[in-house]
């Protein structure tokens, strides 16, 4: 069985006229990006042979290649072969093998102008090898002169001579000569390796990058085809020759992949079976019923990993006795297949393709566009849609909140806004957090109960303490391996940005004391590689030390099971896999060791613009999701059952005249046959072809009526309609055609088409078998007007480019160029309002830098909005709003929006831009080659699995000298910003250029900033600007931890209290606990078990501590008798060390501490309340004494290091004297003091309802360790100890010291932990784990005065299960008391009764199994 | 730029305006619904079930054996009561003007309101039936009265009958006062609680119900001397020709000729019934016997329960 995926086909005319006036011009249309025939080779080159000499920017110049006369078509390839994956352990990405042989049919019919009429259409096929290699270009012969197939190139060195390093790929054989056993596997790209030394195959991404498949000058000849005309002499001279003509052409294509082994559906079959048999096997284990079917898993299957949809009838299969599968059918061979029909030709109408007005013929289009930016797609979608609304009372304030609704509205919590809580600061973070994009963290090691099958592991482990240090330790080897990965990457990235500027300067031999070199040559040789160090030794050897892992997933789970390397023990790899033993070794057998992601570092997006213009036809050539109908070869309509007034037929494709066939060679004969029959049995160019085949009596008529049921674009030139729309500026609607392009469509078997003119016929599209899919819209293509184009636009615009020029007013620096380290205090304010840095006046440096750039343009802006409304539709379907919703969604759905994030903009701020990858080499001086370059690209493919190319060593260059190297590298992203002026460039390379309707008052293109990229209200020289706050331009996180309470020295490496990287940390962090009493205003202290210690309290206007009640053993109340002397305590140390604390302070303290404590409450309210228990309400609200580390680091524990080299006291030439071989010395000296600058922290958010924090104390060393305490909810003018943070209060530095502190929380909320530059990290206790020791909390209500009778006390106490109640009154002992189950019955003799004091305690009954014995002795 | 609706200014001034006072926290939370269960559960803690016997009566003193002792509920009483039930979870604080407090200030009243309403309510049957009206529970004035004696423990089932100002059996339209708990303390005590919802001015401690019995009214065995003697006040009556009875006045009738002679404690029914009507007919002043059926015979025959009526003369 075959799987027919749907390909999208374009086809863009270009009349003579348009190869002479318009496809060449420069600023009209742009040519191919990459030119590996441009590389320099040989000894007459003098230049180097890096990346930038093949890069061919898209606007610079004329393309080197213009569009020859003729049809062009380009096929954008399934968004399966387009999706790479990443390797876990080198991080490389691969991608899928692309289909590499397209047959391609062309069916022609020309206008008889005598006749009147279309004739019969002629056929001709050609076969288009995507990975042929050559060393010269293709050529053909027509009118007896020899023309030139262009083909693209790439870099292969050319085997004929071992020297020209490239080669061209692709080309097109006539069907008819095919012949694929003669092909010689030497002529194919498998046959050769990469820079890595992989084998090399064809992939959606070539050599170029992401833009290669689905630009057609880049990939012409691979994923293209060029019809010339050239085989049918009568059309190729009118159209050379400008003489008028008339012709209809449809193109079918088929692309497969030669080698079977490499197609995605080859192993389909046996996954599905190993994946169900597993289920299968499951079930039975656990003796539940098969409740899923082969046709679920399959269904699972392909659409996880293909996105392909098939029918029911895509699978069949019969079952063993055992329920697993006996044998199965399913698709296992992949041919891609689409159409494009009717493509229209009139030579009168020629050039097709000038814009008009433009002078002469050419010229660039143009578009008078909106335009928004933002943070993201949906903050600068949200953005445009308001600056269309009318201001409504209330004016720009009102206009705002719109526009945070339609962000919530965009991010699916429109509907908890309404809710109570904290919804509005939930969206502030989501919003300020997709401002940011994760970049991997790594691993991270987690203990977990072992799965049961069926269940869900349980990571909810509080481990045994010597336990969760073994597992500490592996994590913080974990963590230094992946540091120093990170690290050697970027090392990697710089050593080969230095070796460019090297190889450039040998070439180029520029003399001393030319102005173009800061640093000799050979002192940057000697920079990279000297005899025993040198960069390139520091790289390595950095490599070395680190080692490699091999991580091994569970291929069904994708759990990781294990880990291995072949590094010494030594490297850290090797002390990650003995740490790995260790803690497996020790793990009792019924958990499991589980990695998981670390968190994310993140990296600021680049500023995404929104822009919408009539011209800006959305491009959604694959559909709007990555979800697709696929079919079946036996799905394929076949033929075609007719009823009509005069009689029925049924016409099967085989009976058709002059239909044409797939060359006898072809692997999937039968199923490409089939797929031709079909596109003739839905091609009006074949309407009198199945009239005549079917012997209706009224051909001509039937024909037309046939036409009408096919549906389809139609002949534009020819009118009345026929069946087809025709002017060809109405939207194509008519036939099964416009069934399946109408939005919603749901396919069904063996569709009928109706139609009633010119006369009445019912058409069946069907097949023998009766089980007809129609094809998806995607693969089946007309020419769709343009109207906004032009009356007569019939060739596609398909944006596919945008290139960009920006104009930053950077953010200060100091005048060495470094960043002041009070540069976010004196410039920004993160004040207690907001969770993002806002600006102070003249914080920019007025010199403005340009910035340029060009980006593959996203083609789904209103996606989120659209999906989000149906979704709220769907999920409120009585809401109010739906109506207004719906009509919204309509129009929405019509716009012309594209979106883009400015992607590099902010690479450059760090003075690095993309450049083509191309290997490390010297291909231009004779040899001996250049010692330097041949050790640098040995070291590159010297470790195995390990190879420098897997993970883009070689994807960056410097951006050395000119403006923005001048003073204005800038990893601390900030300033204004203006968009000077864009531009786009389609499939085809047609350019378009954008305006707005009137520039800014500085000439740039009027842009609407979202809310969070809006320059300050009142500024109103900035107001036509964009603020971008600031910005660290490297990959951080926020390193927000617990710290454990306690550790042990059972297992050596931890010598004291560790930090818990776990989400779920491994030990419970509370130290112990605060109940607060603002009655009494005393604070009573527990241990972390929740045994009482003390309690500090007023008394006669002074700060007293009490004693636990019933301890008779301290009756003088000494507080150094309960907790033990400073510095020695007796109770957890830091519990100690914050009683000594407060012990140490005045009555105003006290009562400060505890107003706070009071003021606080009001601002909290967990989101998980429900999840208390019943003594934790009993008692009030516990606080935890928790202790936490803050930091910020960054990927590797470095910053990008600056790359100027314009004069010598710029970053290269400092670090090539001062010999800072290492990259993370290099990077110290050389980011502009950006590891120096304060960042400030906001811990907790007081008017988050769903804050925990309470107050935080600042932890220094030594036995007094705390001054003040903070908290938000201190007294405004705080005098005693107890006080507001200030913005200056918790400042961190990027990878700087951790900082330590002791907090009071509120365990049943998170802490959050705001930067402003970082999204808001938030920390939680588990609530495992504060439970449990919330319900051990000894609790000792005091209670005052009660009746005593003389038979003794009488109190209505409640039975607690699992707890006793005890009285003790003051200075006395503990008695038990009974609870009483009808305290309101008399028993007399109770008179006279006494008034008595003293606390009720609740005891936690002893454990039968563990019974630590009660302290002071008291009855349980 | 910051919008002002993320602003946390603003958000930190609601929150704390919105707790600065019970009127803003009342109008914050708008209807307040206190759960049923819960409300159910108040509304036993407002009878005073669960309170210890000994803060009731401090002094034993003060309730003494074979005494009654009627009072009234201080309504400050049964609100700090209440305070006290509603104290779980919360900070406490000597803050008079804390959120804390103005939290309890919204939260109680209606609490109360509603823990009355869904106190328990003994069922009564009959003409003069209590029905308890959005009126009544608003009331707040609860009176009751505690008894402590022998016939508590020897009179299992006493009944209780309580009756407002105006509306006693006396007077022209009776009506019965809810009684909110009425309870033998401990199944073997000897100390009745009984609460009322509403001021009691009429209270009518009698039997149980179930006591009704056949009865005479005065029996004295035969001795040497004298032969047995008994009495009967018969509740004289006339039957119209439709067969309605009509009573008229009570004679006594001297029946002891009516036991029988081997076994005189042994009443024979129809040598009474004779006896009885004859005596009808004397009284009646007719040469009439209406013979006495087994009906007439429960009508003549039947004697009610015990009862005392204690009355408010205070009351105004």
């Amino acid at each position: 069985m075959k799987a027919i995926v749907p390909l999208n086909i374009a086809a863009l005319r270009v009349s003579s006229t348009d190869s002479t006036n318009v496809t060449p011009v420069r600023g009209t249309f742009a040519g191919r990006t990459a030119a590996f025939d441009l590389l320099p080779h040989g000894s007459q080159a003098t230049q180097a042979n890096t990346g930038d000499t093949i890069w061919l920017p898209l606007a610079a110049d004329s393309p080197s290649i213009a569009l020859e006369t003729g049809v062009h078509l380009h096929w954008e390839l399934p968004d399966y072969f387009k999706t790479g994956v990443q390797d876990q352990d080198s991080g490389a990405i691969a991608f899928p093998h692309a289909p590499t042989r397209w047959l391609v049919v062309r069916s022609l019919s020309t206008y008889d102008s005598s006749g009147g009429g279309y004739g019969a259409p002629r056929h001709a096929s050609w076969i288009v090898e995507s990975d042929y290699l050559a060393s010269a270009q293709q050529t053909f012969q027509v009118n007896g002169q020899t023309k030139v197939r262009p083909a693209i190139t790439v870099p292969i060195t050319n085997p004929a001579d071992g020297t020209t390093p490239y080669m061209y790929m692709g080309r097109v054989v006539d069907a008819g000569a095919w012949d694929p056993s003669t092909e010689d596997p030497q002529d194919y790209l498998p046959h050769y390796t990469g820079t890595d030394g992989a084998q090399l195959y064809l992939t959606s991404i070539g050599f170029v990058g992401a833009s290669f498949s689905g630009y057609y000058p880049d990939c012409r000849s691979v994923f293209g085809f060029w019809d010339t005309f050239a085989d049918v002499t009568d059309v190729y001279n009118a159209i050379a020759g400008n003489n008028p003509i008339r012709f209809r052409v449809s193109y079918s294509v088929i692309g497969w992949l030669p080698d079977a082994s490499t197609d995605p559906l080859g192993t389909l079959a046996a996954v599905v079976t190993s994946q169900y048999d597993t289920y299968v096997g499951l079930c039975a284990q656990q003796k539940v019923k098969v409740a899923s079917t082969p046709a679920d898993v399959f269904a699972r299957i392909t659409s996880d990993q293909f996105g392909w949809q098939f029918s029911n009838d895509a699978i069949s299969c019969t079952l063993a006795a055992d329920n697993t599968i006996a044998s199965l059918q399913v698709p296992d061979t992949t041919l891609c297949f689409g159409v494009i029909q009717e493509v229209a030709w009139d030579q009168q109408d020629a050039p097709f393709l000038a814009a008009p007005g433009a002078p002469g013929t050419s010229g660039p289009w143009t578009d008078q566009v909106q335009i928004a930016v933002g943070n993201t797609t949906v903050e600068a979608v949200s953005a445009l849609v308001k600056s269309q609304l009318n201001a409504p009372g209330g004016g720009e304030e009102v206009l705002a909140s719109y526009e945070v609704l339609l962000d919530a509205l965009q991010l699916g919590q429109l509907r908890d806004l309404e809710g109570q809580g904290n919804s509005l600061i939930t969206l502030e973070e989501a919003l300020h957090a997709k401002a940011f994009s994760g970049v991997d963290g790594g691993h991270q090691w987690t203990i977990q109960t072992k799965a049961v099958p069926g269940t869900q592991a349980s990571v909810q482990l509080t481990l045994p303490l010597t336990l969760a240090e073994q597992l500490d330790l592996l994590n913080n080897a974990q963590l230094a391996y992946e540091q120093a990965r990170d690290r050697i990457e970027v090392a990697r990235q710089q050593l080969f940005m230095d070796w460019v500027i090297y190889i450039k300067q040998l070439l180029r031999k520029p003399q001393p004391p030319s102005t173009e070199i800061v640093v000799d040559t050979n002192t940057l040789g000697g920079f990279l590689v000297a005899s025993n160090t040198g960069e390139l030794a520091a790289v390595t050897a950095a490599g070395d030390a680190a080692g490699l892992l091999q991580y091994q997933p569970d291929p069904a789970t994708g759990r990781i099971t294990g880990i291995s390397t072949t590094s010494a023990a030594t490297t850290l790899a090797g002390q990650v896999v003995s740490a790995y033993q260790a803690v497996a070794a020790a793990l009792p057998d019924d958990w499991e060791l589980d990695a998981v992601p670390a968190p994310s570092f993140w990296l600021p997006t680049d500023p995404v613009l929104v822009l919408e213009g009539d011209r800006l036809e959305p491009v959604r050539r694959n559909g709007p999701t990555r979800a697709i109908a696929v079919r079946t070869d036996g799905e394929l309509i076949g033929s075609l059952d007719i009823a009509g007034s005069p009689g029925s037929w049924t016409v099967p494709a085989s009976v058709l005249a002059g239909l044409p066939a797939p060359p006898a060679s072809l692997p999937s004969y039968a199923a490409a046959a089939a797929a031709l029959g079909e596109s003739a049995l839905l091609d009006p160019l074949y309407a009198a072809a199945i009239a005549a085949a079917a012997g209706a009596p009224n051909p001509t008529v039937f024909a037309a009526a046939l036409t009408a049921a096919q549906g389809g674009q139609g002949p534009p030139d020819q009118a009345p309609a026929q069946g087809g729309q025709s002017p060809p500026d109405q939207a194509v609607s008519a036939g099964l055609y416009g069934v399946v392009h109408a939005p919603g469509y749901q396919r069904t078997a063996n569709p009928v088409q109706s139609v009633q003119q010119p006369e009445q016929l019912a058409v069946t599209f069907t097949n023998a078998a009766k089980t007809a899919l129609p094809p998806a819209a995607v693969g089946w293509n007309a020419q769709v007007a343009l109207p906004e184009f032009g009356p007569k636009r019939l060739d596609p615009y398909l944006p596919v480019w945008l290139t960009w020029q920006l104009r930053l007013d950077p953010l200060a620096r100091g005048a060495d160029g470094t960043y002041p380290a009070g540069t976010l205090e004196d410039r920004f304010s993160l004040d207690a309002d907001a969770i993002d840095l806002a600006y102070k006046p003249n914080f920019t440096t007025g010199t403005l830098v340009d910035y340029t750039g060009a980006v593959v343009l996203s083609k789904k802006p209103f996606v989120s909005l659209l999906q989000q409304i149906d979704q709220y539709t769907t999920e409120f379907p009585h809401d109010e709003a739906d109506d207004e919703l719906a009509q919204a969604r309509t129009d929405l759905a019509g716009r012309k929006v594209l979106s883009q994030a400015l992607d590099t903009f902010n690479l450059a701020q760090t003075l690095r831009t993309t450049i083509p990858q191309l290997a490390v080499a010297d291909l231009v001086k004779p040899k001996p080659l250049d010692p330097i370059t041949n050790r640098i690209a040995g070291a590159a493919n010297a470790t195995p699995k390990d190879s420098w190319y897997d993970t883009g060593f070689n994807s960056l260059t410097a951006i050395s000298t000119g403006l923005q190297a001048q003073g204005n590298y800038g990893p601390l992203r900030s300033g204004l910003l203006e968009v000077r002026e864009l531009t786009i460039v389609d499939v085809f390379g047609q350019v378009m250029d954008l305006t707005t309707a009137a520039p800014t008052s500085t000439g740039a293109l009027k842009v609407t900033p979202a809310a969070s990229l809006s320059p300050a209200a009142g500024d109103t020289a900035n107001a036509e600007k964009v603020y971008l706050p600031p910005r660290a331009l490297a990959p951080a996180r926020v390193d927000a931890y617990w710290l454990s309470a306690t550790h042990n020295d059972d297992f050596p490496g931890i010598t004291s209290d560790f930090v818990e990287v776990n989400a779920h940390p491994a030990t419970s962090p509370v130290c112990g606990w605060i109940v607060p009493n603002h009655l009494d205003v005393t604070l009573a202290f527990y241990d972390a078990g929740g045994s009482p210690i003390g309690s500090f309290g007023l008394e006669h206007g002074a700060s007293k501590y009490r004693t636990r009640a019933g301890n008779t053993a301290n009756s003088a109340d000494s507080l150094a008798l309960d907790i033990g002397a400073l510095g020695h305590p007796l109770v957890n140390a830091h519990v100690a060390q914050l009683m000594w604390f407060i012990s140490g302070r005045s009555a105003g303290f006290l009562t400060d501490l505890m107003f706070t404590i009071q003021q606080s409450d009001q601002f909290i309210n967990p989101a998980s309340f429900a999840q208390d228990v019943s003594l934790s309400v009993l008692i009030g609200r516990p606080l935890a004494i928790v202790r936490m580390v803050q930091s910020i680091s960054t990927a590797g524990a470095v910053l990008p290091a600056s790359q100027a080299n314009n004069t010598k006291a710029d970053a290269l030439y400092q670090a090539v004297t001062e010999k800072w071989f290492d990259y993370a010395e290099r990077q110290s000296h050389t980011c502009a003091g950006l590891d120096q600058v304060r960042i400030p922290v906001r811990l907790g958010d007081l008017t988050d309802i769903d804050d925990g924090m309470v107050a935080f104390l600042p932890q220094a060393d030594g036995p007094n360790p705390y001054q003040t305490v903070y908290s938000a909810a201190a007294p405004k003018n705080g005098a005693n100890g107890v006080v507001r943070p200030g913005p200056d209060t918790v400042e961190l530095t990027l990878n700087g010291p951790p900082l330590t502190f002791t907090a009071l929380v509120d365990p049943r909320a998170p802490v959050h932990v705001t930067t402003g530059v970082l999204p808001t990290a938030t920390m939680q206790i588990p609530a495992d784990q504060y439970l449990r020791a919330m319900q051990q909390l000894a609790v000792t209500f005091v209670t005052r005065p009660v009746l005593s009778g003389q038979l003794g006390l009488r109190l209505p106490l409640p039975t607690e299960t699992g707890f006793s109640w005890s009285w003790v009154a003051a200075g006395g002992a503990f008695t038990s008391l009974a609870p009483q189950s009808a305290p309101d019955v008399p028993a007399y003799g109770y008179s006279p009764q006494r008034l008595v004091e003293g606390w009720l305690d609740l005891i936690p009954n002893p454990n039968p199994n563990s019974s630590p014995a009660p302290p002071d002795g008291r009855q349980m | 730029m910051t919008l002002s609706m993320f602003s946390r200014e603003q958000r930190r001034q609601r929150i704390e305006a919105m707790f600065a006072s019970p009127a803003s926290i009342a109008d914050a939370l708008g209807d307040i619904q206190v759960p049923a269960d819960i409300a159910a559960w108040l509304g036993r803690l407002l009878t005073l079930a669960g309170v210890p016997f000994e803060y009731l009566v401090p002094d034993e003193g003060m309730l003494p054996p074979e005494s009654i002792r009627f009072f009234r509920l201080d309504d400050n009483w049964v609100r700090a009561l209440l305070d006290g039930a509603f104290s779980l979870g919360r900070d406490l604080t000597a803050e008079a003007s804390g959120a804390s407090a103005n939290l309890d200030r919204v939260l109680l009243g209606p609490a109360i309101a509603q823990a009355r309403a869904a106190a328990p309510l003994r069922p009564r049957a009959g003409v003069a039936a209590p029905t308890t009206t959005a009126a009544d529970s608003a009331g707040t004035v609860w009176t009751g009265f505690l008894l402590r004696s022998r016939v508590v423990s020897d009179y299992p089932g006493l009944g209780v009958n309580v009756y407002p100002l105006g509306h006693t059996p006396d007077d022209k339209d009776p009506v019965l006062m809810p009684v909110r708990r009425l309870d033998r303390l401990g199944q073997t005590g000897d100390t009745l609680f009984c609460l009322v919802h509403g001021d009691a001015y009429r209270v009518d401690v009698h039997e149980a119900p179930e006591l009704l019995h056949y009865g005479i009214d005065d029996y004295t065995p035969a001795t040497s001397t004298a032969a047995l003697t008994a009495d009967k006040e018969l509740h004289t009556f006339t039957r119209a020709a439709d067969g309605t009875i009509t009573l008229e006045q009570v004679v006594d009738v001297p029946i002891g000729s009516c036991f029988r002679a081997r076994s005189p404690r042994v009443l024979s029914l129809t040598t009474a019934a004779g006896a009885l009507a004859q005596a009808n007919a004397k009284a009646n002043n007719t040469a009439k016997v209406e013979p006495i059926d087994s009906a007439l015979m429960g009508l003549v025959m039947t004697e009610g329960v015990g009862m005392v009526s204690f009355i408010n003369r205070d009351a105004s």
